[in-house]
């Protein structure tokens, strides 16, 4: 390996480290009474404050940028639920529309059909009563007579 | 027979006409589906740009109150009091 590559391999590392140290160094210590505070608590670097005061400030924003992601989120969801039902009313007035009108054009049909054939037995009917009127009668009269 | 066979096409023509609207009624469904996808997409999209913003201001407020600390010390002791009020925490 040249050196050049491993002078640059070296820098890399080492700039690796740097940035590894920086981010593991403590913001927040603990001290003890008298050491040198003078009660129990915690130490934070200037850093670490300012972290805290900044997220402080913007908790309202944050909390009003996941109320309004919610909202939006939950907005789509209904108006995804509501698109579905009118969908649905309106597949439903559809069904029912082309339903009636099938059931008008087989109304028309059977009453073409019933009137092509009218219903013209009048003498068999006739005919049929005087039988069964006689048949009872001549029953009757056998009966009664025995 | 001619009253069975008006009653079957009708019946028939009632088939073919609900398949086609519940055929119709699926497409739409899965069209109203897709755009809630995509809503969904760009509402996730808008909050993380925002979220990218505040998370931006953030960092920018940070070292405007590390440089401020180190000048006046005493303001950032007396923005510490008004943010966390611990006068009233006992």
């Amino acid at each position: 390996m040249p050196l050049s590559k491993k002078l640059k391999n070296f820098l890399i590392f080492l700039t690796l480290i740097s940035f590894s140290a920086s981010a593991l160094s403590q913001d927040v210590t603990k001290v003890a009474k008298g050491n040198p505070s003078p009660y129990d608590g915690w130490c934070l670097s200037e850093r670490a404050m300012a972290k805290i005061i900044a997220d402080k400030e913007q908790e309202s924003a944050r909390c009003q940028l996941k109320i309004g992601k919610a909202t939006d989120k939950l907005k789509a969801k209904y108006r995804l639920q509501v698109d579905n039902l009118d969908l649905r009313i309106q597949s439903l007035e559809e069904e029912l529309d082309t339903t009636i009108q099938a059931k008008n054009q087989e109304i028309e049909k059977l009453e073409k059909v019933a009137l092509a054939l009218p219903n013209n037995y009048w003498y068999l009917f006739t005919a049929g009563g005087f039988v069964v009127g006689a048949t009872s009668v001549l029953g009757i009269w056998v009966l009664v007579g025995r | 027979m001619d009253v069975l066979e008006a009653r079957k096409e009708s019946y028939e023509k009632q088939i073919v006409q609900l398949k086609e609207n519940h055929k119709r009624e699926l497409s739409e469904r899965d069209h109203n589906i897709k755009e809630y996808h995509r809503t969904l997409e760009e509402i996730e999209k808008k909050y993380s740009d925002k979220n990218v913003k505040i998370t931006k201001a953030n960092k920018k407020r940070v070292k405007e109150i590390v440089q401020n600390s180190k000048g006046n010390p005493d303001a950032v002791k007396q923005k510490i009091e008004e943010l966390f009020d611990f006068s009233n925490f006992n």
